[in-house]
């Protein structure tokens, strides 16, 4: 069961890694973006994310060869404009985005590591972290926790490889 | 011995209290507390949550409020101290001289933590602290030798509280004006040695770069490790050679010191990190848990155990952790 799984994570990563470059980045961006205006409502309502108004922050996930800039605009989550400038960039590889998200890893011992960068506005990408951090990952649906600690799972063992 | 764990959020308080910790420390979100950082630490509605949880828990808080308050900002730290005693936190953890009369005087039954950044290092200093303020603990410094501990533990009144874990410094704590060189900004006033603001990461030809207000401080190749964008940490030309001049970025681990701790009668190590994420609280405190109820449990025969080691060392700044000034026989 196991190691089915190992290979269909082994798969889906080499897979990743040849089409997500060439196909459209507006399906993800859009897809991130409502996914934390549903998740973060919350957090968006008490102004914890006020930070990024009219801020563009861009997240490059680099085996993927894909980055997704994302900003705020009122009480929303945005996608940002092609026109706009990237302020801030946090630049890492799927896997290490999975870990931080799941809980598995801390982004400083990743930034130690060199597994994970920062370039553009410190102080942006920085209180984004931290924000982040903050979140109560228990209120995200159940099935998306267990998702999300499989997948960064399957994904680390698979990169270990 | 009781376990002082950090928090910067909720979700990292939980952490500690799932994996172990007696007693979490966390910190307002402004420049009352030396780990002032954008989006970091806690607003009184959050507070409020992280003592519903301690309490249900049976665990204490600790509020750092642990910076120099600046003149014309006074009432800023008084009201830190408000909030921590409506708080009815179970220990503030003070440097400043003023603000601890203030404590004293307005809230004689709270119990007040010196801090590291006071920068105690004698008897003398401590019953001075002790006297005037009716300190019940205080927070050793960096730089002294576990033989000055066991002679200040010998010696003091007051409980003590010893760094376990964390990253390293310069260890001139409460005195340190080396960032404020390039910044204005001192940790001791403004609560941190590199403002955010002030930093810059660029990936150059010759490797990593990084700028503290436009200077220079540190180059990595792709095979280095990198380290917090410190002065002190920074590698300059001193006689030709390019070096670490001041400190290496490394980290303190003193638990193989653990059973000499526990027989000077040390009541407390203290974990660093209130700037790590909830992934990191968890992982050190679990290690640090499980190492303090084995010396509990066996005394002198305690031993590191290799998996505690690679976890601190994973989790460490730097390449390498050390047992920093703990482990200088000269002193």
């Amino acid at each position: 069961m196991v190691s089915i799984r190992k290979s269909i994570a082994r798969g889906g990563y080499r897979l990743g890694c040849r089409l997500l470059p060439v196909l459209p980045k507006w399906p993800g961006e859009l897809a991130l973006v409502k996914f934390l205006n549903v998740q973060l409502a919350e957090e968006l309502e008490e102004g914890e994310f006020d930070f990024l108004e009219g801020r563009v922050l861009e997240i490059a996930v680099i085996d993927f060869r894909i980055s997704l800039r994302m900003g705020k605009s009122g009480a929303r989550f945005v996608r940002a404009p092609a026109s706009a400038i990237t302020d801030a960039a946090i630049a890492a590889k799927a896997v290490d985005f999975l870990a931080i998200a799941s809980g598995r890893e801390d982004p400083d011992t990743l930034f130690f590591h060199r597994r994970l960068s920062i370039s553009g506005d410190t102080e942006l990408g920085l209180t984004a972290k931290n924000r982040l951090d903050a979140i109560d990952r228990s209120r995200l649906p159940q099935r998306a926790q267990r998702w999300l600690v499989l997948i960064a799972g399957a994904l680390a063992d698979a990169a270990a490889k | 011995m009781e376990l002082v764990c950090p928090a910067g959020g909720l979700p990292a308080l939980e952490a500690a209290i799932d994996n172990g910790a007696d007693a979490v420390y966390i910190g307002f979100n402004d420049d009352t507390n030396a780990r002032n950082f954008g989006g970091l630490n806690f607003n009184d509605r959050s507070a409020l949550r992280a003592l519903e949880r301690i309490r249900s828990r049976g665990r204490k808080l600790f509020v750092a409020i642990n910076t120099y308050a600046k003149p014309g900002s006074f009432s800023r730290w008084q009201a830190a101290v408000d909030r921590a005693a409506d708080l009815s936190a179970d220990a503030m953890i003070m440097a400043d001289i003023g603000l601890m009369e203030y404590a004293r005087d307005k809230y004689p039954k709270l119990s007040l933590h010196l801090s590291v950044q006071a920068s105690a290092t004698s008897v003398a200093a401590l019953e001075f602290y002790r006297r005037q303020f009716g300190i019940r603990r205080a927070v050793l410094p960096r730089v002294l030798s576990l033989k000055q501990v066991q002679q200040l533990a010998a010696g003091s009144r007051v409980e003590l509280e010893v760094f376990g874990f964390g990253s390293l410094c310069i260890m001139a704590e409460g005195r340190c004006h080396l960032s404020s060189y390039v910044t204005g900004e001192s940790p001791n006033l403004n609560g941190v040695c590199s403002p955010a603001r002030a930093v810059e990461w660029r990936n150059g030809a010759n490797g990593l770069e990084t700028r503290l207000n436009g200077v220079l401080i540190d180059r990595f190749a792709d095979n280095e490790n990198a380290g917090y964008p410190t002065l002190c940490k920074g590698r300059f030309v001193v006689d030709g050679k390019r070096q670490h001049a001041l400190e290496e970025p490394t980290s303190l681990n003193s638990m193989a010191l653990l059973p000499e701790l526990k027989a000077a009668g040390i009541q407390a190590i203290k974990l660093e990190g209130r700037q790590r994420s909830p992934a990191y609280v968890a992982q050190v405190v679990r290690t640090w848990r499980e190492a303090i109820d084995e010396v509990l449990q066996r005394g002198a025969d305690f031993l590191v155990k290799e998996r505690w080691r690679g976890t601190l060392a994973k989790n460490s700044e730097g390449k390498q952790t050390t047992l920093g000034a703990y482990d200088r026989p000269w002193q």
